[in-house]
Order: structure tokens, then sequence, then C-alpha cells
């Protein structure tokens, strides 16, 4: 039997059902610049050359004293985390009763070019970090990396280990060279140092033109037939026009920061081999004799989980445990059913 | 436009729509032909024929499937190649219109750097080229998986046109991972997105000896010097002309006398 069984009349039907809902479209994006995303209330804490430390507002009975620092990608806007209700890992955390902080970074690339991995890591970090040991009177504080935030994470407890009671990383990269790890093979020959400079960093149009260069045929013609296809459902077309907003509305990373990232971890995977500094401080991973969690997707096409999983090699035996949460990278966070399971795992965790 | 704007998010999907609306409407027609044969079959063969005439051309078609690629929504130099291009235009005017008795030292350092765009550009269309080789080549590898997988009869069933796009995407989706994830590609992606800034800069460095030249002493001295000409040459023209009325003003005089 042939492996296509399709009658005319459907094929016809199917078409003309498009290109009515095609139709709609045109309207639609008008809407983005108003989009808004991130609907949790939080408020600022304190501030350090344009990166916000921020407490989410807590609306639920019970709380856990548990207090967790979500330390976020620099490529990306946080909203992510937060993008709408119902599509929120922070109200998914929130509503298990625990204190949710957020460093956002903001957009620093207007502000300093100038500004290094060490800036980031030992001061902002570091600035945060100790700003909630006293806030809270806690001597450590459980950290919660996301991507690259995860490798700044990574880096932090390595450096800082005292300051930090467990480590949760999600979506982290830490082995750079791994196979299938095609971010890394687009990288791989770039000339970071010319491109940041000549362009004062790398900006946020190479950025995402890089990442959707990743799987051109599902970001680029897919995903717009299923919008379309979905355009009388008013739920998805808001969900579609946050998810664009977020994707498409990421600041630029500064020179320095971003030829330091590429160099040291993109080509030079310096976190694996054990030969990374930063600020003339050596990164020892023996040190994250903490608790540890590695979350992983399964279909995670920036992240591969063997990029994450070489966490389990840097770290001394025994504190390290890694789960995976069925979703892709993004999806993991956004996805109802999926940021309530990356919650559940976090919070079974940290209570353990 | 940034990748944000609503105009251009419009466009995209317009494109989009557009080409499954293509792909749905071609697939119909190939099965209103098919007369009852093996679905499947037919459509591979339609798919066959796309690649064959896709092989037998020696150029890229860009419009066939690079747009994705190549279209200014993605395409890290197409902006800048647009800008060059416009600035290379309206510097070769420059050169082409500068008088050669200003100065030589700043019309050689404009020359210098306009060189050097030239190079630039060159070696950017070069490594877009190789680029452009691999997408090629993996858009046919895409076909002909395509192609293998309808003519299996084993396996789960297509029943819609979605279900049949779906299967192309996840085709092309592994026949371009498996392009990508080669040496060469790495190697010539690096070329590609290094050439393109590269270019940048010897755009920034053409525009700025341009504006070096148009700000210098010598262009002021030499367009006064144009104005004053000209402002002469007005003069010459309104005393020539005046001179000549007066000529015929005189003559008449003289014919009335007469």
């Amino acid at each position: 039997m042939s492996r296509v069984t399709l009658s005319l009349e459907r094929a016809e039907q199917e078409i003309r059902r498009f290109k009515k809902k095609s139709v709609q479209t045109s309207k639609v994006f008008e809407k983005l610049s108003d989009t808004q995303i991130g609907f949790m209330p939080r408020d600022p804490l304190t501030e350090i050359e344009g990166v916000t430390l921020y407490k989410y507002q807590s609306q639920s009975a019970t709380t856990v004293t548990i207090p967790v620092l979500v330390v976020y990608a620099l490529v990306n806007r946080p909203e992510m985390i937060d993008l709408h209700r119902g599509r929120s890992f922070v109200e998914s955390l929130v509503a298990k009763g625990y204190e949710v902080y957020l460093i956002d970074w903001g957009h620093a690339s207007s502000d300093d070019p100038t500004l290094g991995l060490e800036d980031y890591v030992l001061r902002y970090l570091d600035f945060c970090v100790d700003f909630l040991r006293e806030y809270l009177a806690l001597e450590r504080l459980s950290l919660l990396g996301i991507c690259q935030g995860g490798t700044f994470s990574i880096c932090y407890a390595s450096l800082f280990p005292q300051k930090v009671e467990r480590l949760i990383t999600a979506v982290t990269p830490v082995d750079f060279h791994t196979n299938t790890d095609m971010l890394s093979h687009l990288l791989r020959q770039v000339d970071i140092e010319n491109l940041a400079k000549i362009s004062g960093g790398v900006s946020d149009e190479f950025l995402n033109t890089m990442f959707l260069c990743l799987k051109p045929y599902r970001l680029m013609q897919q995903k717009y037939v299923r919008f379309v296809e979905r355009i009388d459902d008013s739920v998805a077309v808001n969900t579609f026009l946050s998810m664009e907003k977020w994707i498409f509305d990421s600041p630029t990373m500064p020179f320095r920061v971003s030829e330091g990232f590429v160099k040291n971890f993109y080509h030079g995977n310096k976190l694996v081999k054990g030969n990374l500094s930063i600020g003339g401080r050596e990164v020892k991973t023996q040190n994250l004799t903490m608790p540890i969690l590695n979350v992983m997707a399964t279909d995670d096409h920036l992240v591969p989980a063997a990029a994450s999983q070489a966490l389990a090699l840097i770290t001394p035996d025994g504190a390290y445990t890694e789960c995976f949460i069925t979703g892709g990278h993004v999806g993991i966070f956004v996805t109802s059913n999926a940021n309530s399971n990356l919650a559940d795992k976090v919070d079974t965790w940290l209570r353990s | 436009m940034t990748l944000l704007s609503s105009d251009l998010k419009t466009s995209i999907v317009e494109s989009v729509t557009a080409s499954y609306i293509s792909f749905m409407e071609s697939i119909t027609e190939v099965l209103k032909m098919s007369h009852g044969s093996d679905q499947g079959a037919s459509i591979a063969a339609y798919i066959d024929s796309i690649r064959e005439s896709f092989l037998s051309s020696s150029i890229p078609n860009d419009e066939w499937y690079a747009e994705i690629f190549s279209g200014k929504e993605l395409s890290v130099g197409a902006d800048t190649l647009d800008e060059s291009s416009e600035f290379i235009t309206a510097g070769k005017r420059f050169v082409h219109s500068t008088p050669i008795d200003i100065s030589i030292m700043s019309f050689a350092h404009v020359r210098a750097s306009h060189d050097v765009l030239h190079l630039a550009y060159r070696d950017l269309q070069k490594s877009v080229e190789l680029v452009r080789a691999h997408y090629r080549k993996s858009t046919l590898d895409a076909l002909k998986n395509f192609s293998s997988f309808l003519r299996d009869k084993n396996g789960k069933k297509l029943s819609s046109l979605r279900d049949i796009y779906n299967v192309w995407i996840d085709k092309a989706e592994e026949a371009y991972y498996t392009s990508v994830m080669t040496l060469d590609f790495s190697k010539n992606f690096g070329d590609m997105i290094n050439n393109t800034f590269a270019m940048q800069k010897a755009v920034k460095v053409f525009r700025t000896a341009v504006e070096d030249i148009l700000n210098s002493k010598e262009w002021g001295r030499f367009v006064e010097q144009e104005s004053l000409h000209a402002r002469e040459g007005d003069k010459l023209r309104f005393l020539m002309e005046k001179l000549e009325s007066t000529k015929v003003d005189v003559m008449t005089q003289s014919d009335l006398q007469k």
C-alpha cells in the first residue's frame, strides 16, 4: 500500500482552509510591539551599573525557606522564565512557596562595551549574592543558572564555593566541543575578536541569525505555517507573539564579554579542560562540592545533552545529580506541562 | 528593519504562506494526474524531476531554496552588502566626477580604501558562494531522501498535505544538519562571517576616507573655486546676453536711422 493515502477532496479542503486562515494574518503583527512579556510582579532590591536584582512577589500561602537566585543568560532577556500566566516557570516555583530572585543583566552594551567575564562573574554576580546573603541573613545561597547563566554559575560556585548552598544548572553548556553541538560548530572558525571589535559586541541580529541557522526549516518555515493554522486560537496567537517578542528582543553582548565567552568556552573549551581563569583567578571545578542538580531538555537543539552532562565529569564524586525534562531548550520553561515538571523536579531536589 | 519589526514578520509570514500554498497546490496537481496509481510514488517522481532540474542547473537557484538563508531578514551580510554596493556606486560617481587637480594625497587615500573595499567584497562573494554550495548539496540530499521516503511503502502513512510537508521539513533539516556538521562547512561558514565583518570594516574606512575628503580644505577650496567660476560664468553669460541684446538694439536703431 502506498505511503500516501490522500483523497483529492481532502487535499483541496486543506488548501481552502489554509488560504482562508492566511488572510487573517496580515494585521496580527501590528500587536507585536505592544505584546507584554513577564507577568509576575517583582520588586527591584538593588542595582549595580545597570544590573538589577529583583525579588518576585509571592502570592502563595505556603512558603519554603529556601531562596533561589536565578542567573539567566546574557544572550536573551530573562522573561523567558516568566512569559505569561500559565507559561511561567517563576509562577510555578512561587506557587510552591519559593522565594525567587533574579539577576537582570540589563542592556549592558550601550553602557560599557569593555565589560568582561570578570565583571559579570566576579563583580555583578558576587555583588548580588553578597547582597542576598546579607538581606536574608544566610551564609550560603542556592543558585539556579540557566543556559549561559548556568555556565556563569558553575564558574562562580567554583570560585566562591563557601557562598553557594546548592547549585542547579538548567540547559547549561559545559563541554563546548561535543560532536552534536551545531552552534559550537558554526562558531568554531569565527574570528570573534575581529567581529566584536568591528560591531562593538555581538549584536542581537547576529545572535538571532546564528540561532535560526541551527534549524532554518523549522524556525523560518514550519513555525509560521503552524502559526497560520492556529490563527483562530487567540491564546495560541498571543503565546506566539510573546515568543516572537522574547526571541527577537535580545540584547547585544558587549565586546569583551562576547570575545571572552566565545574564546574561553566555544573555542578553548576551558571549563572542561580545566584551564579557565576569570579575572586572573583560576576556576577550579573540584571546588564544586555543594549538591548539584543538572537539568537537561530531551530535545535541546542549542545545548545538546552531552554538552551539559559533561558537568558530571568535572565535579567531585557524590555531589552531582541529573535529570531530563521532555521538551526543547526553551520549551521546558514556556510550555505549561514542562515548566511545571521542571518546577516539581527542582522542588523535590531542593527539599531533599 | 530589525528582526522584531512587524512589517518584516508580516512579510516573512506572507512569503512562507505563499510557498506552503504553492507546495500544497503542486502536490494536489500531482495527485490529480496520478489517476489511481501509487500516490507516494507519483509525488516521489515529481520530487525527482525537481531534483533533476536543480541538479542540471549550474547556478544554484536562490529563489527556490536559499531565500531562507540569504533573504535580508536572515543574512548577516545582506544589509551591509546593500549599503556597501550603494556606497561603492556613490564612491565611483564621486571618484569619476572629481577633477584631477584636487589634493592627490586625499584622493590616493580614498583609492586605497576603495581597493580594500573592492577586495573585501570579492572575498565575501567567494565565501558566500562556498557556503551556498553546501546549502545546494543539502537541498539535493533532502530531495533525494524525501523521494525515497515517499516511495517506501512501509512505515507511517501520510494522509494529509500537512503530513507530507512535515516529512519534507524533517528531511530538509536532516540533510542540512549532515551538511553543516562537516569540517568544510565550519571553515567556509566561519570565512563567510569573518569576511562579512571585514567588509563592514572596509565600508567604514572607505566612508571615513570619503568624508575626510569632503571635509578637507582642498575640497572646500575646490567647491569655493567652482562656485566662484560658476558665479563668474553666470555674470559672463549675463553680460554676453546683454551685449547681444544691446547689439540688436544698436542695429535696430541704426536701421531706423537709415
